[in-house]
């Protein structure tokens, strides 16, 4: 393996000798010291192959001894290079695209931040830009390790973080903290007032001189647990001082919601007819350069986009495709069926929508459908449960505290 | 009747196998018979070769200080040959000295 190799680096020609001694001029050349492989014979001619550098005493040796001397072909690396050097557009081509891939991959294309929650991510990647790290600057030179330290530092909320370099993009990948506990001031004289109206449920203070009872209609402000609590010698009042109150106090309070459908309405129906139009998109910016004309009836049906990723190199180019489909508006006429029970999930929604903004439970809901010619209505009377209870600061009174 | 004191090439050659074989050295080395070494039937190589006498795919004849040897069989070729050796590829059938 390794005498071919030699062979072929060195360069070797294939010969065709004809004759009536070949044997002789075997000998003579193998005496003069070419080395020759590979004899075979061939139909009339002795087939065999030898160096390039020994061609000319080859010829010598034909002569002497009276064979027919031929070379047929040329082999190995410098016939290699001789054939480049004559295409020599072709090479610099091949050198010019893998200096290009090179230098192409040697900068940062894109910057991916992983994980933030209450951090913008728009924020991570400017404050990356700052410290150099931005899409178009070169990938060699910059300290990752560094760049994660000092990121930390800045933000408070980065419990972990780590820079990763694959290919040509950067991934930050951040772990947050976890949210700091909010202290409550004791400090300060705090009264507890009813955020809405309702006819009171419960009541529970922990802190504080309850100001209400269990049946009791109160209106949003009204004082339900106030900070003022007497000092008490036995049965006797002594002084009092101001505390901060607490507690958990709920509340009914009846809404009235409804739900309308009209019977007669306007539905977009799709006709089937749709319009495509194809942009490029290189990094953030968009270009289109065909777009179908669009009449007013068309409307955005589907919307995809294609990124191109060779391995770890993730290309800024992509292919957005946007189909559009011709919508016509017929009208169109609901049963009072349909449109009842399109009414009553109309209500629904909206009760669900109470119940997620108060954080309470509904404790009775009486419901009554109004048909006329128009529209089916659907009116709901909903009571719901909620804690009403919200702390503000009370006024401080300019009273001695006597022990 | 040898004349005293010239030896003959015959003594000589005795002399030299002597010599070979009491100091171990190999023969082929001291002595220019050729070494023939067989791997399996489909090469041959022959080390210390005179020339060659005869070349065709049947049958090929090489000149050896040990008489003249003659390599037939199918499809014979010489793989490579220099000035001291020569291996011979194909499907040997005998090999036979002259």
């Amino acid at each position: 393996m390794f005498l071919a190799l030699w062979n072929y680096i060195r360069g070797y020609v294939i010969i065709y000798v004809t004759g009536f001694s070949v044997e002789r001029f075997i000998n003579l050349a193998v005496n003069r010291g070419i080395f020759i492989w590979d004899v075979a014979p061939e139909r009339n001619k002795v087939v065999m192959k030898a160096a390039v550098k020994n061609a000319d005493e080859l010829k010598q040796c034909g002569i002497k001894t009276g064979c027919r001397f031929e070379i047929i072909g040329e082999c190995g690396l410098p016939v290699l290079l001789r054939r480049c050097m004559e295409r020599k557009a072709y090479i610099g081509g091949l050198a010019a695209f893998a200096a290009v891939m090179y230098i192409m991959s040697s900068f940062i294309w894109t910057v991916k931040v992983v994980g933030t929650d209450r951090i913008s991510s728009e924020d991570i990647i400017e404050s990356c830009a700052e410290r150099g790290i931005a899409p178009g600057k070169l990938k060699y030179g910059i300290d990752l390790y560094e760049a994660g330290a000092s990121l930390m530092l800045e933000y408070k909320d980065i419990s972990w973080i780590a820079l990763n370099l694959k290919g040509t993009g950067i991934t930050v990948n951040i772990v947050e903290t976890i949210p700091e506990t909010e202290y409550v001031e004791r400090e300060t004289p705090t009264d507890v007032v009813a955020d809405s109206d309702g006819v009171i449920i419960s009541i529970a203070a922990s802190a504080g001189t309850p100001m209400v009872k269990e049946g009791d209609e109160v209106k949003k402000g009204d004082i339900l647990i106030s900070s003022v609590v007497a000092l008490k010698d036995g049965e006797v009042q002594i002084g009092q001082k101001q505390v901060c109150a607490a507690g958990e106090v709920t509340a009914e309070k009846k809404y009235e919601l409804e739900g309308t459908v009209p019977l007669n309405y306007n539905e977009k129906v799709f006709t089937g007819k749709t319009k495509t139009d194809y942009s490029i998109n290189i990094g953030d910016k968009s270009f289109n350069f065909v777009s179908p004309k669009l009449p007013d009836d068309y409307e955005t049906v589907t919307s995809d986009s294609l990124d191109f990723e060779i391995g770890d190199y993730i290309i800024p180019f992509g292919i957005n495709r946007t189909v559009y489909g011709e919508r016509i508006i017929e009208k169109a006429k609901r049963t009072k069926e349909e449109a009842e029970e399109l009414a009553r999930k109309q209500l629904d929604d909206k009760i669900t929508d109470l119940i997620m903004e108060t954080g309470g439970e509904i404790s009775r809901l009486t419901t009554e459908t109004i048909t006329d010619e128009i529209n089916v209505t659907v009116k709901g009377e909903v009571s719901v449960i909620m804690r009403i209870d919200k702390q503000q600061t009370a006024e401080v009174l300019n009273e001695e505290v006597t022990e | 009747m040898r004349a005293a004191g010239k030896k003959s090439k015959k003594d000589k050659t005795t002399i030299k196998k002597e010599l070979s074989r009491a100091f171990e050295i190999p023969e082929e080395v001291v002595l220019d018979i050729p070494l023939i070494s067989f791997k399996g039937r489909e090469e041959a190589v022959i080390e210390n070769y005179r020339g060659i006498i005869e070349y065709s795919t049947e049958k090929i004849r090489i000149n050896t200080a040990s008489g003249v040897l003659k390599l037939t069989g199918d499809g014979l070729l010489i793989k490579c040959l220099d000035a001291d050796n020569i291996v011979i590829a194909g499907k040997i059938n005998s090999a036979e000295f002259l």
